[in-house]
């Protein structure tokens, strides 16, 4: 017996031993009581998922007051926030803070007593300036557990200004006016719309945006949120209301670019750049803020994006009251450490956002500074779209179970679409994919 | 980060030190033990660490899967055979089956004879020309599925009619004044899926070449020349004296294929996510088990693509065992 083989031996039941086993990852214990009580930790982490700019931006707004609080922050970037975040939670060791990107999570999380909720002062507080409905998005059984930091705006539809002065149209300012451009638009031998659905693996997403939108006007924002829960089903007359528009704009020969079979075929970062074709391709694209971002629009477009790009608000049911559709992360609490507490609540707060805000994302409080915006039309999404509407919604397929959130909603509305089954049977096909615990 | 190196190599050095200590001390016990004992013993001491943990961290689970393949979404309670019935008169299931099942037929075999087909006529190119030809063909290789994937979209691309196309098909159809086609859209025939297999192909031929090249090399030139003066020609040649002779090659090269087809996944995911009708049992399994959040359905898709592969398995280690008798 030599040495080498208890080696070649041990070094592969050591590979298995080291790569199963649980290696580092310290105890730590969970505090799930009460409200804000001790000293205050000197440091404090925050977990959140997103990137880019925003991430920076958000590191400069809280170190800047946790400085001035004598506290430090520790910052935790989940690659992939709901397997992170319920990782961290079941091993005993979360955050202090966390940005939810999705209440439906926040509010499982909530439903175990992992999180704590705001108290009302500061809920009252935060309400005067916040957009309506955002307060509510973030609560669970009657308690507000998350408030909104940095948020997107989905409602919009985007032009190119000089293509639309061009037509002599006044832009629509209700659904039905919007129908009405669309056919004059066609009548006139123009194709009226892009839509674009791709999306790699995750293709039909922005078909969800649309349906959102229109089921925020035709049900109404009370409606919408029975609708999300489950309580209103896909085939109730307010929904399928959403589902008969959006047919109408898409299904119609001529209304979009490469017809119904372009739709789950083309990009949706690139797909509204024929909006600023010579002559152009289309005239109206809807898609979130970020499509005026790097990766959306063309680089030499985004060069001249004040002059060159239109934006409004996907247009109401009737004039003026416009709810919004937003996407934006929720800060809540996992401990009653006072500097926890100290800091969640700055993050919902409308002191903070001034770097982020300056990196382009918008506040969800009414007053803060547009002009700090970079540039005029994020501006004037902000001024005219986010704090002016009547009522926020989180993307409600966030919301959703994820069967139908991220898997119904975004595969049987595509298969409607190519042709392989009808209206009924994909309302159908989402309402019975709906779990019934 | 220092402290995460540091951990790291005392967890390596830990963990093959312990098991070193593990077999030692193992290896002396049997050693205590008297006579024929000894010898009886041994082996397991040996063998038997690995044999735990293959009960632990394979068996252990295939059974558990199984298990839980009669069991409802959240595993808390019996259907009975439920699932089976559920998924296997699902109209949608069945086409997901149907698309494996050519997904079966197609791949295997187009990787194996166009790697054939490389091997045999590279084996007659200078060896400059072989060596280059070789890597081009091997180098897909290199690329993960998903790497893959992502490069096929530049060829399959799709932009409506009148923008400029930026997919090399498309480009191509543009060229000659046609409308651009929707590639992936295209379920006549399960057209589309064949167009997903042409990825997978493309990254396995040149597994399939390197091997057969390997074995139509190991071919004794004495029966090739004995051929040609019994007057045999190229093609007789071929078919009668140098397939049989790697014949186990090609076995084992389509084998190894069929079995990653039988799995595929991360080409369908990544191109259409099952959209169109391309789906297969592993995208739908990822589905039930990662988005819906079905563990019933998820095993039994897997209890079912464990099912057919055992017979795979089977035969594969029956033509090993042939092999290796006949050596």
């Amino acid at each position: 017996m030599g040495a080498r083989r208890y080696l070649t031996a041990a070094i592969a039941v050591g590979a298995v031993a080291t790569t199963t086993g649980c290696l580092g990852g310290g105890g730590g214990t969970s505090n799930t009581s009460g409200t804000a009580t001790g000293a205050g930790k000197a440091e404090v982490e925050v977990m959140y998922g997103f990137g880019n700019e925003q991430e920076s931006a958000f590191h400069k707004d809280l170190d800047a007051f946790a400085a001035k609080n004598g506290f430090k922050v520790k910052y935790t970037k989940a690659g992939s926030w709901d397997t992170e975040i319920r990782t961290r939670i079941a091993g005993g060791s979360p955050p202090d803070v966390g940005l939810f990107p999705q209440p439906g999570l926040m509010c499982d999380i909530a439903k175990q007593g992992k999180i704590l909720a705001y108290d009302d002062a500061t809920v009252a507080t935060d309400n005067e300036t916040l957009v309506p409905g955002f307060s509510a998005s973030g609560t669970c059984d009657g308690k507000v557990y998350g408030l909104p930091s940095a948020v997107s705006v989905k409602s919009l539809l985007w032009y190119d200004q000089a293509a639309w002065k061009a037509t002599g149209l006044t832009f629509p300012t209700t659904m039905d006016e919007l129908l009405k451009v669309t056919d004059e638009l066609k009548g006139k031998g123009d194709t009226p719309w892009c839509i674009a659905a791709e999306s790699g693996a995750a293709t039909g997403w922005p078909i969800t945006d649309w349906i959102e939108d229109l089921v925020l006007r035709t049900a109404g924002p009370e409606g919408y949120d029975k609708w999300v829960k489950g309580e209103l089903k896909f085939n109730s007359p307010e929904v399928k209301a959403a589902f008969d528009y959006f047919h109408t704009i898409a299904f119609t020969e001529g209304n979009v670019l490469g017809g119904t079979k372009a739709i789950a075929s083309t990009n949706f970062q690139t797909g509204g750049n024929a909006l600023f074709k010579q002559p152009p391709g289309c005239y109206l694209f809807k898609q979130a803020t970020f499509i005026a971002g790097k990766g959306g629009f063309p680089d030499n477009v985004l060069a001249k994006l004040d002059t060159t790009v239109g934006v409004a608000a996907f247009p109401p049911k009737e004039a003026g009251n416009n709810p919004v559709l937003v996407g934006g992360d929720l800060a809540a609490a996992f401990n009653g450490d006072a500097n926890t507490i100290k800091l969640r609540n700055f993050i919902a707060s409308k002191d903070n956002g001034i770097e982020v805000g300056k990196a382009g994302y918008f506040s969800p409080h009414k007053t803060f500074d547009v002009n700090l915006y970079p540039s005029k039309t994020l501006q004037a999404i902000a001024s005219e779209v986010l704090y002016k509407s009547s009522a926020a919604r989180f993307d409600g397929s966030d919301l959703m179970p994820a069967k139908v959130g991220a898997g119904t909603f975004w595969t049987e509305p595509i298969k409607w679409i190519t042709g392989q089954i009808d209206e009924t049977q994909m309302l159908d096909n989402i309402d019975k994919s709906w779990p019934t615990s | 980060m220092a402290l995460k190196i540091l951990n790291a190599l005392i967890a390596i050095v830990g963990g093959i030190g312990g098991a070193m200590l593990l077999f030692w001390i193992l290896n002396k016990l049997s050693e205590s033990l008297k006579g024929k004992w000894e010898d009886r013993v041994k082996p397991w001491a040996f063998a038997g660490p690995a044999i735990l943990a293959i009960a632990v961290y394979l068996i252990y689970p295939a059974l558990v899967t199984i298990q839980y393949s009669f069991a409802n979404a959240d595993s808390t309670g019996y259907v009975g055979f439920k699932n089976y019935t559920d998924l296997l008169t699902e109209s949608e299931f069945l086409q997901v089956l149907l698309n494996n099942l050519l997904w079966i037929i197609i791949v295997p075999a187009a990787v194996v004879v166009l790697g054939l087909g490389v091997a045999v006529l590279a084996d007659r190119l200078r060896p400059r020309g072989e060596k280059l030809s070789k890597t081009i063909i091997f180098l897909p290789m290199a690329i993960s599925m998903v790497g893959a994937a992502t490069i096929w979209r530049a060829i399959y691309d799709y932009q409506p009619v009148g923008e400029s196309q930026t997919g090399l098909l498309n480009g191509i159809m543009q060229l000659f004044g046609k409308d651009p086609v929707s590639w992936y859209q295209l379920d006549t025939l399960h057209f589309n899926s064949i167009l997903l297999m042409i990825i997978l192909t493309w990254t396995q031929v040149g597994y399939a070449m390197v091997l057969l090249s390997a074995a139509i090399k190991s071919v004794p030139e004495d029966t090739i020349e004995a051929g040609r003066i019994d007057g045999a020609g190229e093609r007789k040649i071929f078919f009668s004296i140098v397939v049989p002779q790697i014949w186990g090659t090609v076995i084992t090269v389509f084998i190894t294929v069929l079995i990653g087809v039988m799995k595929v996944f991360d080409v369908v995911y990544v191109t259409t996510n099952g959209a169109f009708n391309t789906d297969v049992v592993g995208r739908r399994f990822y589905y039930e088990m990662f988005t819906s959040g079905n563990n019933g359905y998820a095993a039994t898709i897997v209890v079912l693509l464990m099912i057919a592969i055992v017979p795979v398995l089977v035969y594969q280690v029956r033509q090993f065992r042939r092999e290796e008798a006949a050596r």
